[in-house]
């Protein structure tokens, strides 16, 4: 007797993208699980040729609504690096100050209203919210200060309008930061609070054996520039990245999937970041970590929402001395002077490595634009993932398979999880 | 006044049109705000208002084009759910049902909530309307522009 089941995720409005998840069964046992995802920034990477090389942080900024900074961090890493610039002291901590607003938003919303359910069996953040109204109000109170980071140094919440190839447009003064300051005081105790609490959940058991690659830089938990470094000796320039991984075409989707050059599978974002970037850590957040057991060598992918928490905490940690170190930079933004050249350029996205290289003509015109997101590097080692907890539920029904294929796929928090909570099993039994 | 949507994804851009089209027409007093939809920027975003209108793209499967008109209770049980189950529990999907109902459970909604949707058909990339959809911006403005004039007393200035 055979048995199919479909696990699907349909288009939604406001989303970025599609997939879907099928998942075949054959007698009782396993034969196949393919993620599908649609993917807008191959939309962009077209649409950037012909377009200044001062255009990229604003078009790519669009690409995504949860990590808008990542895109535009990226990119102007990527232009610059093109143009022999360096952009660093402050405007490089104006920067680090903007990502780590972004870091706070992205990860709080996802440990908050959409993980944190899974675990503790609500079907979303409103079914929670009902039961623990004090903890989710402390979720929106913390992540509001990312939201506000992001919104005075970037000029707005959604899509920031004042970053710039070179820096800034414009930059904040002390006194437009300092009540930030204030509110990441006071949130300092959530963000370490969080981190107890998610450690307290339960975790399924999983290990995963994929390659962890993250940024490294040798003075902090790297998140703009760096070396491409792995936990099985990879350590490349930004400029190697497109020889040491490969983006597939698979048939059935139209997205490009990544693997290493030689085939292997490989992992994106906080666990990753956590492995490598330990001993980095700022001190709160190393002791959070030690606290909940957390050791580089966590390999369960559903312990990543203990990680998203402690990295939360780091955000919130370097935020508040970073303020309290500024100093308005001389300049908004260093001129940078187009020439002939391919620049490539790297940061952490709060779901990963993302990676992106432009080639310019003398004038700087874009000529070509290539860019890889975390979520099509994670997608081989999330199927893998699901196709092991799958084989070993395969007794479950469908809404608990379900279940426990949504909560998975969110261990990733991939960028199409505006679709992936979209599960809608059908099985077609025979 | 909260528009919420996206310029960029068909019919999605309808929150935000309205909201061009009706924007000089606000009355003092009156804050206009373009959103993504995102359930804590929405909260925050009416944070201590004493009334908000929110305009929306629907998909509820009324025809295209459909003006809706739906008060909410700020408090207590409405007639708001979360939204089809699915239609959530994502970073990028969540939207304003998911906004409301928290904002209910945590007492962070304004004393009065109206929201206007307009029912669309296409939300994918691109800043082409549905033609039902266009036709229907002026009237969701116009419901807009009643709902700012009743709660604000101005009806002289957004009849």
């Amino acid at each position: 007797m055979s048995e199919d089941r479909t696990i699907r995720v349909d288009a939604l409005a406001r989303v970025e993208g599609e997939g879907a998840l099928h998942v075949e069964i054959r007698d009782g046992a396993l034969t196949g699980v393919a993620l599908e995802i649609y993917e807008p920034p191959r939309f962009f990477e077209a649409l950037l040729r012909g377009r200044r090389h001062t255009e990229p942080p604003d078009i790519t900024a669009r690409i995504c609504g949860i990590c808008p900074v990542a895109y535009q961090m990226s990119a102007c890493e990527a232009i610059e690096d093109a143009c022999g610039v360096v952009v660093d002291g402050p405007l490089r901590d104006l920067r680090r100050l903007l990502y780590c607003g972004e870091w706070i938003e992205s990860h709080t919303l996802h440990v908050y209203l959409l993980h944190a359910p899974d675990f503790l069996g609500y079907d979303g953040a409103l079914e929670m919210a009902a039961d623990h109204r004090d903890r989710v109000a402390q979720g929106l109170e913390l992540k509001k200060v990312g939201n506000a980071l992001v919104e005075v140094v970037g000029g707005r919440a959604i899509h920031p309008i004042n970053v710039r190839v070179g820096g800034f447009h414009r930059v904040p003064t002390r006194r437009e930061l300092a009540p930030l300051l204030d509110d990441l005081r006071r949130v300092r105790d959530i963000a370490e609070d969080t981190v107890a609490w998610v450690a307290g959940f339960d975790f399924p058991d999983l290990t995963h054996d994929h390659e962890l690659v993250a940024l490294a830089r040798p003075d902090e938990y790297a998140v703009i520039g760096g070396r491409i470094v792995s936990d099985r000796g990879l350590d490349l320039a930004a400029s190697e990245f497109s020889g040491a991984f490969v983006e597939q075409h698979v048939a059935r989707s139209n997205a490009l999937h990544a693997f290493r050059s030689d085939g292997g599978r490989y992992l994106v974002g906080p666990l990753a970041r956590f492995a490598l970037g330990f001993d980095h850590l700022l001190p709160g957040a190393r002791a959070a970590a030690d606290a909940a057991g957390l050791t580089p060598d966590e390999r369960n992918p559903f312990r990543s929402i203990v990680v998203r928490a402690v990295e939360v905490l780091h955000a919130v940690e370097e935020a508040i001395a970073l303020l309290e170190g500024y100093e308005e930079p001389d300049a908004p933004a260093r001129a940078v002077e187009p020439r002939a050249g391919t620049g490539h350029g790297v940061s952490e996205a709060p779901r990963g490595l993302l990676y992106h290289r432009y080639t310019l003509d003398d004038e700087g015109m874009i000529t070509d634009a290539v860019i890889v997101p975390p979520t099509a590097q994670n997608q081989p080692g999330i199927e893998t993932d699901l196709a092991r907890l799958i084989e070993d539920n395969l007794d479950l029904g469908d809404d608990a398979l379900r279940h426990v294929c949504e909560q998975a796929i969110r261990n990733h928090d991939p960028c199409i999880s505006c679709a992936t909570h979209f599960l809608d099993l059908t099985v077609d039994r025979r | 006044m909260v528009a919420v949507g996206n310029r960029f994804a068909g019919d999605d851009a309808a929150g935000p049109l309205v909201l061009d089209a009706v924007r000089d027409d606000l009355p003092a007093g009156v804050v206009a705000r373009e959103l993504d939809g995102e359930p804590a920027r929405l909260l925050d975003a009416w944070d201590g208002l004493d009334a908000v209108v929110v305009v929306d793209a629907a998909s509820s499967g009324e025809p295209v084009g459909t003006v809706h008109r739906l008060a909410v209770e700020p408090r207590g049980p409405s007639g708001i759910g979360p939204g089809p189950p699915g239609r959530r529990r994502s970073s990028h999907g969540a939207g304003v049902a998911e906004a409301l109902g928290l904002g209910r459970l945590l007492g962070r909604l304004p004393g009065e909530v109206v929201v206007v949707g307009v029912e669309g058909a296409r939300f994918s990339a691109g800043t082409t309307l549905s033609r039902a959809v266009a036709a229907a911006l002026p009237g969701a403005a116009a419901v807009v522009r009643d709902e700012v004039g009743r709660l604000t007393g101005a009806p002289g200035r957004c009849a």
